[in-house]
């Protein structure tokens, strides 16, 4: 079987992941990040060939990177502009008119990020059934080029009203521009085959932003991992939740938004596979926000609109991405006594500079990593592995000072902090599984991230959530996740239409032209592909719903109304737990083909369950019911099957797990740790 | 570690950790509520429009947290309609599984379509508070379709009235209460769903609060909550000694009451400020109007809590204690606090204008909290008719997008819907296309259109739709005669109006309230909204961000000359600096004198 490696380039570190069967499995490499691309795929892949692995003899290369989320935030890309139907040059800066601060008078947007001395109209127009009601002018188009070039733009976003329907209109346009002007152009049909214009336009302008940045970047890593000896396969993560060829990442990569945190959701589906869970809850936590995410037969949900800086003020995606919740609540949390006089946990943080208090670099303020310290879940000789000491006295302080402004306790503000922190947790975990319609209790939580499993035994109790499995290397678990990643691509139509009323030979011979291109396009993906395998959806809903429900179809025979209209009932009452009274139409808004190319992945070590158990250390730790003498264990001394009785504490290099008390922990025969949650308050 | 076995974490009632974390949870059921109730209405005035809000309310009706989407307005009185309940049937009237409908307006006083849902919730079979919700419905019947009108002169004609009806009671649907409801609405579809949707999101929240009773004890959560009183009102009352006292005046005035077109409506309004308290009087509030302007109920209450949290304590939970300090002093009979049957489609037309009013006063004592007047008109726009395709009859509603006003460090920010709305969002065109017979043409910026200052306002939009099946045209305009005005000698923004030119005719025909219009086919719409005031005198905006306004088109040449006094050289971007010293020398003496 063959090797592949995965590199996840973070903002501070870099992680390397590699898997070869034939010369005894996984191999972890961490490097701090560089500037320059081809230096990190170098670096990485050099530490890699140091620690033994055969670079050479890899056919997969996964990479992961946040050059597109980093570019969007700081708003460092192309100069771009944006060509429209005639009549909707402001669509861009219009929006939606929605201020979802609402009691804020100052409230305003981020700003659009083409100006609109850049942004130019062309007469055409296609009706809402994609008939031409009138043809693109392509004299107009001329003199817009002209005008383009001589304003001094990198990149173009085509967006026309309906384009989703027929794109013939926008295809034009981008061919002609394009070659007029030499710049990256993208149209919006080929990023969003859905209605509403605002999301699809700034889809494009977005992805025309970021698109010469990411292209060079792309080039520029391949470069540096062909320096480096690889010879085969590049792919990108892509946010949707698989990987993506490195030529479709450069002409749609806005598609690489989320390219890290996939990694971690493929490596929680994979887990949850390899545990009997195909319905698990990823949650991941670092230094400043925990993120949740939700599996669901083995695949990570993604949403239909993603906002680029947050929807408050941010810029709207209409692409697929992996539905992430995010919430800020991290280790730099910062504990506050806020204008009411009460305790408030973040959203403000500490960063990694000055970062906590107890990370001595001037940080004065308590966070919830302090409160972890302070309680005795922390080491502060065995941080990161004992990399990093932290400084126990200034956690104390931190603590101290906040006590007295509350006039309690510190060991009850700790707590407090603790407990603030997990509410907010939960939060995310809430937003992302009943605002899909799920019960959190239903599913088993799958933590990592370098504080996920420090709280996820206390956010699953907060949610009704019975048991948490931490994987191995929580805190490499991106790059780890993305060995597994398989080869993805999603399209999708607009079909909007009763379902009573739509030809269903005709519907199913669209469905079957969708997937057969799909497949296509997959088999021209990669030599390392050896299955396809498609799934189709139907987003339905009640005739005059906005909120759709996502059907899958069985493949194959030919639809009936009657039999998609039953699949969406069944559905909406397993999801709201009733069907409307009112005599309602469904409608059939959408068609999605999800396709996977499925290429080779690591097979699991078991560990070997007949040695015995080295004892635990004990230190004082304290839960909600005070400081107890708590068992400290490491974790490569525990054993397949030995149960592990809370208050407990499991440590190993860049994580420490956390065992409350009245829980049971367990380690299965691939070295996960299973809990199981008690009912009742953390 | 110095930590000792004896300072373990004790919960008690008034901690301020606990109370935190209290608060946490009841918000996280309120956002758990408002979940389950955006995803299942079936209008796009809730699902879209975010037109609702959810609250939970204490055994006496009083306010203790809300969803974090509610609409402003419609929480700050939620209280108001469920404690008729009370009065009507008592506590011991009131069981578990009881599920209330109201929108009666001699006490709600807003428009009939806004319908409040509410549930009790029991523990250990005592009333411990209810779950409330009020969202705007489609349809209630009444004279037009939608139920909103222009003209009318009682609220009879706005629709059908449901004063605290049980539609459940002890668990069991009503189903005389559901008929009758199924043929008193042009749309019984949508408005039996988006009941149900109101229905099933106050029942989980029932549940959930008395599942969070049974875990922490009442004691303990109700003491939290009296806490959490305690310390919202001391926050609010802080925040008011550090204003200084005073009696702030202001005074504006509507168009017209939307039958008699040519009488505008004097508003004037005093805020005080005395100590820790915040009061505003409305004592000189013209009288109830014949045509639909008016409001009653605690609206005028109401509209000054959101004024006063907006401006005064925007961080932190909206509670009843925030507004313990906030009243108001109004007689009966005013156009915000109408009585016997007074009409009120258009209540909340009134009250943007209402809510500036108010920010107008305030600025004379915290010149740097509120921002210059907004668009301020609902802009409220409906068309309606019969689908030739569905051959189903269909109706649109939205409101438009506009300006806002200069804020005391930057330009107003545009477009936005209004003060009063929240996480509202306008409908695409793509979507009113696909589902309506209608063609959206245009919609863009209107150059000019913001009141000009050293911050300039926000700019208005022009939105064309062009009707091939022809409609009819509800719309609602106001501030055409008292234009959103400017802070500090800032300038007035241009007003919002509708334009309608039929296809067999050559001229336009303005209108800025019009109900049930005819459109032929073919015909063209043309809605303006307005822009927002400008803040400070405008010779003071540095010359290269009215350069920059110009190259982006939001401000003409000659705005550039007549408003700011730029003069830019023909043909180019170029400054023409003598002549800009001249001229703004020029406006600076006018202003100055």
């Amino acid at each position: 079987m063959a090797s592949s490696i995965a590199i996840d380039i973070g903002g501070t570190f870099t992680d390397v992941s590699g898997f070869d069967p034939e010369r005894g499995g996984l191999w972890f490499e961490k490097t701090p990040t560089t500037l320059r691309p081809d230096e990190g795929a170098l670096t990485g892949l050099g530490k890699l060939s140091k620690a033994g692995f055969d670079v050479p003899a890899a056919l997969i290369l996964k990479h992961g990177t946040t050059v597109v989320i980093n570019s969007i935030l700081e708003r460092d890309g192309a100069r771009t502009a944006l060509v429209t139907t005639q009549g909707f040059r402001d669509v861009l800066e219009i929006g939606r008119g929605n201020r979802p601060e609402s009691f804020n008078l100052m409230y305003s947007r981020d700003p659009a990020f083409v100006p609109r001395e850049l942004r130019f109209e062309v007469p055409e127009r296609m009706d809402a059934k994609g008939n031409i009601a009138v043809a693109l002018d392509m004299a107009a188009l001329e003199r817009i080029a002209l005008e383009i070039k001589e304003a001094g733009v990198d990149a173009i976003a085509v967006s026309f009203l309906h384009a989703y329907r027929n794109p013939v209109h926008e295809i034009a346009a981008a061919e002609y521009l394009a070659k007029a002007t030499g710049c990256f152009v993208t149209a919006s049909h080929d990023l969003s085959g859905e209605y509403r214009e605002y999301e699809r336009t700034s889809t494009a302008a977005l992805n025309a932003f970021v698109g010469p940045k990411a292209g060079r970047y792309v080039e520029r890593f391949k470069t540096g991992a062909e320096a480096a000896g690889f010879t085969g396969d590049l792919y990108l993560m892509g946010s949707a939740g698989g990987v993506l060829t490195a030529d479709e990442a450069s002409r749609r990569p806005i598609l690489l938004i989320e390219s890290g945190p996939v990694g971690g959701a493929a490596g929680a589906a994979e887990i949850g596979k390899l545990t009997n869970n195909p319905n698990v809850i990823a949650f991941d936590m670092g230094g400043t926000t925990a993120k949740t995410v939700m599996i669901e037969n083995g695949e990570a949900a993604v949403t239909p609109v993603y906002y680029a800086a947050g929807y408050n003020r941010g810029h709207p995606v209409q692409a697929a991405v992996l539905d992430i919740v995010e919430v800020g609540a991290g280790g730099g949390s910062i504990a506050a006594v806020n204008e009411m006089g009460t305790l408030s946990v973040g959203p403000r943080s500490a960063g990694s500079v000055p970062g906590p208090a107890c990370y001595g670099n001037g940080g004065t303020e308590a966070t919830v990593t302090d409160a972890n310290l302070y309680l005795g879940r922390l080491d502060a000789d065995n941080f990161l592995g004992g990399e990093m000491r932290l400084d126990v006295a200034a956690a104390e302080r931190a603590i101290n000072e906040l006590a007295e402004k509350l006039g309690q306790t510190p060991l009850s503000v700790a707590l407090g902090i603790l407990r603030l922190a997990t509410l907010t947790m939960a939060s995310s975990v809430r937003m992302a599984t009943l605002e899909r319609g799920y019960d959190p209790s239903d599913f088993a939580m799958i933590a990592y991230g370098g504080a996920g499993p420090l709280h996820a035994a206390a956010v699953a109790r907060e949610m009704g959530i019975s048991r948490v499995i931490i994987p191995g290397h929580p805190g490499h678990f991106c790059a780890y996740g993305m060995l597994f990643a398989d080869l993805r691509s999603d399209v999708a139509e607009t079909i909007g239409q009763p379902v009573s009323k739509i030809d269903m030979a005709g519907l199913t011979a669209r469905i079957a032209a969708m997937v057969e291109t799909s497949r296509e396009e997959m088999g021209r993906a990669g030599t390392s592909i050896h299955e396809v395998r498609t799934a189709i959806f139907a987003d339905m809903r009640y005739q005059n719903q906005e909120h759709t429900l996502s059907v899958r179809l069985p493949e194959g025979g030919t639809l009936t109304d009657v039999a998609l209209r039953e699949l969406f009932e069944e559905a909406y009452r397993q999801r709201y737990g009733r069907s409307t009274a009112a005599d309602l139409a469904v409608d059939l808004v959408s068609i999605r083909v999800a396709t996977t190319g499925i290429g080779p992945r690591p097979e699991y070590a078991r560990l070997n369950p007949t040695e015995t158990p080295e004892k635990p250390r004990n230190r004082t730790v304290s839960f909600a019911d005070g400081p107890v003498d708590c068992a400290i264990w490491q974790r490569e001394d525990l054993r397949a099957d030995t149960p592990v009785d809370g208050p407990a504490i499991i440590e190993e290099g860049a994580s420490t797990t956390v065992i409350l008390p009245g829980d049971v922990a367990r380690v299965d025969e691939w070295g996960n740790i299973h809990i199981d949650i008690a009912r009742g308050e953390a | 570690m110095n930590v000792t076995k004896t300072a373990a974490f004790a919960r008690s009632a008034n901690d301020p950790i606990t109370i935190s974390i209290v608060q946490s949870l009841m918000v996280a059921i309120m956002d758990e509520c408002e979940i389950n109730l955006s995803r299942t209405a079936l209008s796009p005035l809730i699902y879209e429009g975010k037109d609702y809000c959810i609250g939970l309310l204490d055994r006496q009706t009083r306010t203790i947290v809300q969803s974090r989407g509610s609409v402003p307005t419609f929480m700050s009185d939620l209280g108001v309609p469920v404690a008729d309940a009370l009065e009507l049937y008592g506590e011991e009237g009131i069981h578990p599984g009881d599920v209330f409908m109201m929108n009666y307006a001699e006490i709600c006083g807003q428009h009939l379509n806004n319908m409040v849902l509410y549930a009790p919730v029991h523990h250990e079979d005592k009333l411990v508070g209810f779950i409330a919700t009020r969202a705007h419905w489609t349809d209630v019947g009444g004279m037009t379709p939608g139920s909103a009108s222009t003209n009318s002169t009682e609220i009879f004609q706005e629709g059908i009235q449901f004063r605290t009806v049980k539609i459940y009671k002890r668990g069991e649907v009503c189903p005389e209460i559901m008929r009758m409801l199924r043929h008193n609405t042009r749309y019984p579809e949508l408005v039996i769903g988006d009941m149900e949707a109101q229905i099933a999101a106050v029942e989980l929240g029932r549940r959930r609060y008395a599942a969070l009773i049974e875990n922490y004890g009442w004691d303990l959560i109700s003491s939290s909550i009296d806490e959490l009183w305690t310390r919202s009102e001391a926050l609010a009352r802080e925040r008011i000694r550090a204003l200084p006292d005073g009696t702030y005046s202001a005074e504006a005035f509507l168009d017209d009451d939307g039958i008699d077109l040519e009488t505008p409506i004097p508003l004037k309004l005093r805020v005080i400020i005395d100590g820790d308290s915040f009061t505003v009087d409305y004592s000189d509030f013209p009288p109830q109007t014949k045509g639909p302007m008016n409001s009653g109920g605690n609206v005028a209450e109401s509209v000054a809590r959101v004024a006063f949290k907006s401006a005064v304590v925007p961080e932190g939970p909206a509670t009843q204690a925030t507004f313990a300090p906030v009243k108001v002093i109004i007689p009966d009979g005013t156009i915000l606090s109408a009585k016997n049957n007074a009409p009120m489609s258009l209540w909340t037309v009134s009250i943007k204008t209402v809510v500036d009013l108010i920010y107008l006063a305030m600025s004379q004592a915290m010149p740097d909290s509120v921002p210059a007047a907004h668009h301020g008109s609902m802009g409220v726009y409906s068309f309606s008719g019969v689908n030739s395709e569905t051959g189903r009859t269909y109706s649109t509603a939205d409101t438009v997008l506009g300006g806002w006003g200069a804020r005391p460090d930057a330009d107003g920010f545009s477009p936005l819907k209004t003060v009063t709305h929240g996480d509202t969002k306008q409908v695409a065109a793509e979507v009113e296309e696909v589902l309506f017979p209608l063609v959206v043409e245009k919609h863009e910026w209107i150059p000019d259109s913001a009141g000009p200052g050293e911050f300039r306002g926000g700019l208005g939009l022009k939105k064309v739709y062009r009707l091939p099946e022809g409609a009819r045209l509800v719309g609602a305009f106001e501030r055409a005669k008292c234009p959103p005005w400017g802070l500090f000698g800032g300038g007035s923004a241009k007003p919002g109006t509708i334009f309608v030119k039929q296809p067999d005719e050559d001229e336009w025909h303005q209108f800025q309230k019009i109900t049930a219009y005819p459109i032929k086919p073919g015909g063209l719409v043309v809605l303006l909204s307005g822009g927002g005031g400008g803040r400070g005198f405008a010779w003071k905006r540095p010359i290269e961000k009215v350069v920059a306004d110009v190259r982006a088109g939001y401000v003409s040449r000659k705005g550039a000359a007549d408003d700011y006094g730029v003069i830019l050289n023909a043909g180019s971007l170029g400054v023409d600096i003598e002549a800009t010293e001249q001229r703004r020398q020029q406006m600076q003496a006018q202003t100055t004198i």
